[in-house]
């Protein structure tokens, strides 16, 4: 799908206004950008994430139906103009549901990828850039939790807890899910290390966290730029996976996972109620996803 | 040479050249292994390398690819740690000594590369990489003349001062070398390190860079340690030469007296391949061709490390290192069977120097 554009591009006609771009700016980022924003696949996914965004955050500019509010002789009616996704099994509107549910995945998604992508940032760049014991202790700590799988894992470990919350969920998530990425950003930094742009910092007398983070991470942070973004979508699958086999969050608590869990016996009867929900889910999951996969394609030179 | 630094130079006595390099050692461990590394043997890049270099002279570091030139540098850099021997920059040895006292050092001993496209970090400016140096070392230049200045050294390597919003991929091989120069001038040093900083440019190039640095030299008093493979761009430019073999120095001297009374075979090999742009080829020596490739520095030769490749090797050769002597020609030579010098006024008492070298 990402073919058509990717053809279409040769044919453009250089305008003058992106000559002068490359003048001024021209480094990778801004070609990255340059390519980014003449593809409509790349603002439909950023679209699609700003609406999320936007429901997690307020979720009443979408609906005014409070999700937990049941009507008992509105049960299990078929989507109409009233309620747009119908209504469940104790009458609560599935659309209020749905939008209120963003909160947990948005949630979840950005305190999980954002914190194993610092711990691998941190961890990375410190294994990678040292080297030594340091990096063979990093390295085969890293390699062991690989090898353990991220939901059976979290099966596992979320049985610890009596009380499960956001909070507990996104702790598993994070201890399950730093490795590739510290992998990744270590692979990176060792690639970068011995430029000799660093050497020219070093002979310069620049302190380690300097060279650290003014040469090596601005060089050797793209692979992971591209692959966090590919995660958000890997993480609100897993929080939803985690709570639809009911490890993860509980009622009266509402999320995505929870409403598909609760539709679960009804799909032949009333597969409305499982079908917007999983759609809204795997609309999200594909949005991030996909703008991995473009950023990837805009900051890989090869790809030009 | 007038030593226009003088007045920096931090009580260091008249006679104490600028650097004196004492027999550096730098060996390279062959580890094997994933998880437990266990050493199998050593390279040998850097195996007693003794020179020294005075204020506002040029010493040329000349050999082959993979003769231990970079390593040599790169360790005098304090790039890597050096395995042995010294290192005396303005009467202090680098070798062992702290991290903080290093910086200070860094100030007064600067850094060429070879390739100008990888030694200038991408995401930067030119502004920001040539006022780097001053905000790891806050005193030389305060903060709100860094741009001023970074546009007087832009134009003092011949660059155009309004470039200097440009990040490095906007300009080219050349201009990125003048970036490079900019900024090892920053720190306004004594020594310039300068790694083959021509041997990537095209040849119209290399030599607008060589002059800038003369010009440089001759404007600031600097010193070069000048690498290079190419030995008529170290003619250029140097007062002194060393060619180095296998890790070692092989010949050691003044500019003339290895150019033109050339006494290491290894030497006069290298000179006759270099192309001479004359219509009388009559004064030409003839081309030596070396058979063979340079030996592993793993595992090198027994004795003099160049026998395998030299046409005047000996049983001697073999059992012997020869000593880094001067045979009576006025710079110094590692052989047991110099060649006779071209000086023709030399010529009956180098016969004798033909007989191995007494000492040792």
């Amino acid at each position: 799908m990402t073919d058509a554009p990717t053809t279409l591009q040769p044919l453009e006609p250089a305008a003058d206004d992106e000559d002068e771009d490359q003048l001024r700016y021209g480094s990778l980022s801004a070609d990255a950008w340059r390519q980014l924003r003449r593809r409509p696949l790349f603002w439909l996914c950023v679209s699609i994430i700003f609406l999320l965004i936007v429901a997690a955050i307020v979720p009443g500019l979408f609906t005014s139906i409070d999700p937990q509010l049941g009507d008992q002789r509105n049960n299990l009616q078929s989507p109409s103009a009233e309620h747009w996704f119908g209504t469940d099994l104790q009458g609560r509107d599935q659309y209020a549901r749905v939008v209120h549910g963003a909160r947990v995945s948005i949630v979840v998604a950005f305190v999980v990828t954002l914190s194993t992508a610092s711990i691998a940032i941190v961890l990375g760049s410190v294994a990678g850039y040292f080297g030594g014991l340091v990096d063979a202790v990093i390295s085969r700590i890293t390699d062991v939790w690989f090898a353990i799988p991220t939901v059976l894992g979290g099966i596992v470990m979320l049985q610890l807890f009596e009380q499960r919350t956001i909070g507990t969920l996104c702790l598993v998530l994070i201890v399950f899910g730093w490795t590739t990425k510290l992998r990744l950003v270590r692979s990176a930094v060792v690639a970068v290390r011995n430029a000799d742009y660093i050497d020219a910092a070093r002979a310069l007398g620049a302190s380690h966290r300097r060279i650290i983070t003014r040469h090596i991470l601005p060089n050797a942070l793209t692979p992971l730029v591209v692959y966090t973004a590919i995660t958000f979508g890997v993480v609100i699958a897993a929080e939803a996976a985690l709570t639809f086999i009911g490890v993860g969050l509980r009622k009266p608590a509402v999320s995505w996972g929870l409403i598909i869990s609760d539709s679960r016996g009804r799909i032949q009867t009333h597969s409305y109620l499982l079908l917007f929900p999983g759609m809204i889910l795997s609309m999200a999951v594909f949005s991030f996803i996909l703008l991995g996969d473009l950023l990837r394609d805009a900051f890989d030179p090869r790809q030009r | 040479m007038t030593d226009t630094h003088a007045g920096t130079g931090g009580g260091s006595g008249v006679d104490e050249p600028l650097l004196r390099v004492d027999d550096l050692v730098k060996h390279f461990p062959i580890s094997r292994g994933v998880v437990f590394k266990r050493s199998i043997g050593t390279v040998k890049a850097c195996d007693g390398v003794s020179f020294e270099l005075q204020r506002g002279e040029t010493l040329g570091l000349v050999g082959e690819s993979g003769c231990g030139k970079s390593t040599t540098a790169r360790t005098i850099l304090g790039l890597e740690r050096a395995t042995s021997g010294g290192v005396w920059f303005q009467g202090r040895n680098l070798v062992g000594l702290g991290s903080a006292d290093m910086r200070a050092v860094r100030r007064d001993m600067q850094v060429i590369f070879q390739d100008p496209y990888a030694s200038l970090n991408p995401r930067m400016t030119v502004a920001k990489i040539v006022s780097e140096p001053w905000q790891i070392h806050d005193d030389i230049v305060p903060p709100d003349r860094h741009r001023q200045r970074a546009q007087e050294l832009l134009e003092m390597v011949g660059l155009n001062p309004n470039h200097i919003n440009r990040y490095p991929h906007q300009f080219s091989g050349g201009q990125r070398q003048r970036i490079g120069i900019a900024r090892a001038l920053a720190v306004e040093p004594k020594l310039i390190i300068a790694d083959e900083p021509v041997s990537a440019l095209d040849v119209s190039v290399q030599a607008q860079v060589v002059n800038l640095l003369r010009d440089l030299q001759a404007e600031l008093g600097l010193a070069y340690l000048f690498i290079a493979h190419d030995l008529s761009v170290v003619r250029h430019i140097c007062d002194r030469v060393a060619v180095m073999y296998l890790g070692k120095i092989v010949e050691l001297g003044d500019e003339s007296g290895v150019y033109q009374r050339t006494g290491h075979p290894y030497t006069k090999a290298l000179l006759s391949a270099v192309p001479v742009p004359s219509a009388d080829q009559s004064t030409r020596p003839e081309r030596i061709r070396l058979e063979g490739d340079v030996p592993s520095p793993a595992d090198p030769p027994s004795g003099c490390r160049f026998r395998t490749r030299c046409w005047k090797a000996t049983d001697l050769c073999a059992e012997q290192e020869p000593p880094l002597t001067d045979p009576n020609v006025g710079h110094l030579i590692a052989c047991h069977h110099p060649e006779p010098p071209f000086d023709f006024s030399k010529e009956n008492s180098s016969t004798e120097q033909a007989t191995p070298s007494p000492s040792s």
